[in-house]
């Protein structure tokens, strides 16, 4: 039977292989004209998971978004809460005041949304009225002469006590004398103390009477002294008393008119009091400076004057906000920064601290709205993960002082009270890092219930062209770039496709768009242009590839130069070009790679060596295995393969990882099998499965330009090519002169479906169909593949046999 | 310009507080004296001990102690010199000149011994305890021609006006308050026993620089008279001539104490320069 012709692949036409930009409906001469794009763009899973996540008011429904960096999902995310947040009930402020009965607890209240700058302005007012007022009341003539006669009163009790006592001791010529340490008594004549010479003349028992006389008026005296404490005790309470009584008349109106005006919070009513009986019991160190400055080692509430405790620490207001709850973004997540801290200062070498040091941190000023985190910046600060997991749990917000943790003690500390937490957090993060986390942190799931998973890619359509190109737009108007002209914009959003590496798909990530126009605004801008125009985006990607090219102009280098032996022309048994890509930083290109195979009689093994020697990754070695189940199946169903076979990438020295050059290897493995040559200005791109269909791989644009570069050096010869899985053909977003080329007929991408398609190109023979008879035909590559194998098969029982014999 | 007066004098057996110390200080500055402490070894303490029944009630502890000469010589001289040290301690950035005395015999003879007319004795308020200390001297104020300084309870510097009753003809008295005015950089408020004075009493004050000066007539120089003049006048310093004070140095103190502020009684001067 005459074997069929064998097909002609026909290459891939150039419509194929480029996708031009039409940008819907849309007519605009320049972005200028195009409406702005509101943050989120084209993420309907996400913004669903967003509004879903923060309107749900159950506690632990928090939002994680994840996707790939350059998503720009923060900034996004952020204007689409800021309009949302419009709706939302103005969060309450709150402030610490000083605990008069425990000064390291201050106690933190609430206030109505704004009105915490109002309270510290009254109390504030309050206490500088009262700082002139009081000490002016203490020196009135009124308290200075109802003091004095308090004193006077006092005073002439004891006076009356010792002037009855003179008396008494003067009738019995005895005199009260002050001695050093007190008092003492002594007989007198004449004024004068007698002397004991003089005492000594006298009658026995007149110097008895004498010593009797003294001894009686001692006890007197004893208790007139006794006494004088106890008076001083009633002195003291009396000024005391009168000092309430003054003080109270002077500070009573204006705390009674500070209680009117908060009389509908509890809590401020309770301060009021509460400061209002601390004045009245510490009268004394507000009308002397000096008894304060003796005290001012307590330091904790005596850092500045006495009448700074009395002052309000506003530590989260809402009144500079607009209406609506806060949206609040935290870049610098550091505990401190999350949760609030205590400031202290040094004073005579000791770190102090007081209530108006406490400050608030992001979790506070997000308190009624909500808080915007990056998960890795998050996680890279100590402690802070712990601590907002810790806030989410309790509903509230603890400030937390890192020395303690660590263990620097200091000598004040304060313990202020929690503040109760209601906000949503969204935290943002890369999909590694989410899945990481969820892995290892059961927690993870009780509090972040909401996942925000946003697409790096659109599907390309007309509408998602328009919606890209007014995003592009929005970009250059935020950034106060230069408009772009339409066909900017469509090379733009050309390249979107292709960094999706997909025809039919538009990248979404923000950043690299971000970064080509404003590439290309600095080429136009170098240039003299108002407007980007083309060349300026072809400009800004050509040159943005050429800087990270150093790598890729190496490699090339040593492929010209005959360093990395790399055929591009002629044909060779068992030696294909294969293809891969070499990704480096956010770069990538691609390159041909030499694969080359040797066969023997043997056990069955295709050996990779690239597995052999740890070089080749489990994917890269599961396509090779893949070989061995295709050899199999169809050749070996008769009768075990007695094969030996060696794939290897050579030049290879770093790792090779995925299956995409399994086909290569197929390709190598039968071409080395039958005898028959390879096509060498072919390269192969392709994954096979165990029955030889040619499956999708990764970086086809990459793979084609690589092998089109090489050679394109040395000079198109005309038959040139890449073959590429027909399921790639979708993908293509090829460089306008791979594209020229194929135009021209310099250069073709040939679409594979099949081994036997390869193989027909490849070689210039017919695969083969098994027949009825169960053979393959004679002349195709097939029949060579079996017909070999059954003579290693034969060989190899030869040489069992004789290693068998006596 | 003429010094009337030399010093201000305390006896420091009456424990002022350091503030009280300070504020006469500064009062003394204004005034262009220095300030002396004068301890005084009462003999009739020495005396007493010398008894051989003599003993003491000490204070601090409650208690009665026997004394002996000896000890309570050894008490005097220590007291005294743990007083000068505080004084000096307590003044040290003041500056004026300061002096001070350890007196040994009868507290009235001795105080009466050293207030000549250039000085100016400091008459605290009465102390429940202290004012016995007092009360062992005053009576060498009625003897000596030493002015006096009553000071009221609490005494510290204020602000104020500088208050006078004063005759405004030739009067050294005059020229006195106008310097401490002046060095205060207070007002005057000066009540003319001779209303007739007014002018010669302003040129006196412009000339001492006293910023600005108030002339009031004055009835009578009683006690009740003065308050009722200086009623709505909120006064640092009230400076009476003795000889035409109707009241006595117990109403001038009490003055002082109703007034707030200290009362300078100044017993009749002589305009001759101090060396």
């Amino acid at each position: 039977m005459a074997e069929p012709v064998i097909p002609t692949l026909t290459p891939l036409l150039v419509a194929q292989l480029y996708r031009p930009a039409t940008l819907g409906d849309i007519g605009f001469a320049t972005t200028a004209d195009l409406p702005a794009l509101p943050g989120l763009t084209d993420q309907p899973r996400a913004r669903q998971a967003i509004s879903f996540g923060t309107e749900i008011g159950q506690r632990g429904f928090n939002i994680f978004a994840i996707g790939a960096n350059g998503a720009r999902m923060q900034h996004a995310v952020k204007l689409l809460l800021q309009d949302m947040a419009g709706g939302r009930p103005l969060p309450q402020d709150w402030v610490y005041v000083a605990n008069f009965t425990e000064q390291h607890r201050p106690v933190a209240i609430a206030l109505p949304g704004g009105q915490a700058p109002t309270f510290q302005k009254a109390v504030h007012t309050l206490v500088e009225d009262l700082r002139l007022a009081l000490p002016a009341t203490f020196e009135s003539e009124d308290y200075q002469k109802r003091r004095s006669g308090i004193e006077q009163a006092m005073q002439a009790k004891s006076e009356q006590a010792f002037a009855a006592l003179n008396e008494k001791a003067k009738a019995k010529d005895i005199v009260i004398l002050r001695t050093p340490m007190g008092f003492g008594m002594a007989p007198i004549h004449d004024g004068k103390v007698v002397p004991p010479a003089e005492f000594n003349t006298w009658p026995e028992p007149a110097q008895q009477a004498m010593r009797d006389a003294i001894a009686a008026l001692e006890k007197e005296l004893e208790e007139t002294l006794r006494a004088l404490p106890r008076a001083e005790n009633a002195l003291r309470d009396a000024l005391r008393a009168l000092d309430r009584e003054t003080a109270e008349a002077t500070i009573g109106p204006q705390f009674d008119q500070l209680t009117a005006t908060y009389a509908e919070i509890p809590a401020v009513l309770r301060h009021i009091a509460a400061m209002r009986a601390d004045l009245l019991d510490n009268v004394p160190a507000f009308i002397s400076p000096e008894a304060a400055a003796q005290g001012a080692m307590q330091a904790a509430m005596r850092l500045a004057g006495p009448f700074d405790r009395y002052e309000v620490n506003v530590f989260v207001s809402q009144a500079d906000h607009a209406a609506g709850g806060p949206v609040i973004e935290e870049p610098h997540p550091t505990l401190a920064n999350l949760v609030g801290r205590i400031e202290y200062l040094q004073v005579q070498g000791a770190l102090l601290t007081n209530f108006r040091l406490i400050k608030s941190g992001a979790l506070h000023r997000a308190n009624g709205g909500i808080i915007l985190l990056d998960a890795r910046s998050l996680l890279s600060e100590p402690f802070s993960w712990a601590a907002l997991k810790r806030a989410l749990l309790r509903q509230e917000v603890t400030i937390e002082d890192v020395a303690r943790f660590v263990g620097l003690t200091t000598t004040v500390s304060l313990e202020p009270d929690p503040i109760p937490l209601n906000v949503k957090v969204v935290l943002f993060g890369d999909r590694m890092l989410y899945y990481l986390l969820t892995a290892i942190d059961p927690e993870v799931a009780q509090h972040f219930k909401v996942l925000a998973d946003f697409d790096d890619e659109v599907a390309r359509a007309p509408e998602s062209e328009a919606m890209l190109a007014r995003l592009i737009g929005t970009i250059a108007a935020e950034e106060q770039l230069r408009p772009l002209d339409r066909a900017a914009v469509a090379r733009a959003v050309e390249h979107a496709a292709r960094l999706a590496d997909d025809a039919n798909k538009l990248t979404l990530l923000v950043e690299h768009m971000h970064d080509l126009v404003a590439e290309a605004n600095h080429l136009a801008g170098r240039a003299g242009r108002a407007v980007i125009i083309q060349p300026d985006i072809d400009a800004a990607i050509a040159q943005r590839r050429h800087r990270a090219a150093r790598v890729k102009a190496l490699s090339q280098e040593m492929i010209l130069r005959d360093i990395a032996l790399i055929e591009t022309s002629g044909a060779q048994v068992g030696q294909i070009n294969g293809l891969s890509v070499l990704t480096l930083g956010d770069s990538s290109f691609g390159q041909p790679t030499r694969i080359t195979c040797q066969v023997r009689p043997g056990a069955g093994r295709i050996i990779d060596i690239e597995r052999e020697v740890k070089l080749g990754g489990p994917i890269h070695s599961k396509g090779v295995l893949i070989l061995s189940g295709f050899l199999a199946g169809r050749y070996a169903l008769q009768a075990p393969m007695s094969l030996y076979a060696s794939l290897v990438f050579e030049q290879s020295y770093g790792g090779v990882e995925g299956d995409s050059a399994s086909s290569a290897e197929l390709y190598c493995l039968l071409s080395a099998l039958a005898g028959v040559a390879l096509r060498q200005d072919l390269a192969v791109t392709g994954s096979v499965n165990q029955h030889g269909q040619v499956q999708a791989i990764g970086g086809a644009n990459d793979k084609i330009e690589g092998f089109f570069d090489i050679c394109q050096a040395r000079g198109l010869t005309g038959n040139q090519g890449v073959m590429i899985p027909a399921a790639n053909v979708q993908h293509l977003m090829l460089r306008a002169d791979v594209v020229a080329a194929c135009a021209a007929g310099q250069f073709a991408v040939y679409p594979i479906r099949n081994i036997d398609e390869g193989i027909a190109l490849l070689t210039g023979m017919n695969a083969g169909a098994r027949g009825a008879d169960g053979h393959f035909p004679e002349g195709t590559l097939n029949r060579l593949v079996e017909d070999r194998l059954v003579q290693f098969a034969a060989l190899r029982k030869e040489a069992s046999a004789e290693a068998k014999a006596p | 310009m003429t010094r009337l007066f030399r010093r201000l004098v305390l006896d420091m057996g009456d424990a002022p507080d350091v503030a009280t110390l300070r504020a006469l200080a500064g009062l003394a500055a204004a005034l262009g004296v220095d300030l002396h402490g004068v301890f005084i070894e009462d003999e009739a303490v020495l005396a007493l001990a010398q008894l051989p029944f003599a003993r003491q009630y000490r204070l601090p502890t409650g208690e009665w102690r026997p004394m002996d000469a000896a000890s309570v010589a050894a008490e005097l001289r220590d007291a005294a010199a743990h007083t000068q040290r505080w004084m000096a301690q307590a003044l040290a950035d003041v500056g004026i000149g300061q002096g001070f005395e350890c007196l040994r015999g009868d507290p009235v003879t001795c105080m009466a011994g050293i207030c000549h007319t250039d000085s100016i004795v400091v008459l605290p308020p009465p102390q429940a305890v202290a004012g016995q200390a007092r009360q062992r001297w005053q009576p060498a104020l009625e003897i000596t021609p030493a002015s006096v300084l009553l000071l009221p309870p609490r005494f510290k510097p204020r602000d104020g006006v500088v208050a006078a009753v004063l005759d405004g003809l030739d009067d050294p008295g005059l020229a006195l308050a106008c310097r401490v005015a002046a060095a205060l950089g207070a007002d005057m408020v000066l009540f003319l026993t001779e209303p007739a004075s007014a002018v010669h009493a302003e040129q006196v004050a412009r000339t001492a620089g006293v910023a600005r000066l108030v002339t009031r007539p004055l009835a009578g120089v009683t006690p009740a008279a003065l308050l009722a003049a200086l009623a709505g006048v909120r006064e640092r310093l009230l400076i009476l001539a003795r000889d035409r004070f109707s009241g006595d140095l117990a109403q001038a103190g009490a003055l002082a104490e109703t007034l707030g502020a200290p009362v300078l009684v100044l017993a009749s001067l002589t305009a001759a320069p101090i060396a």
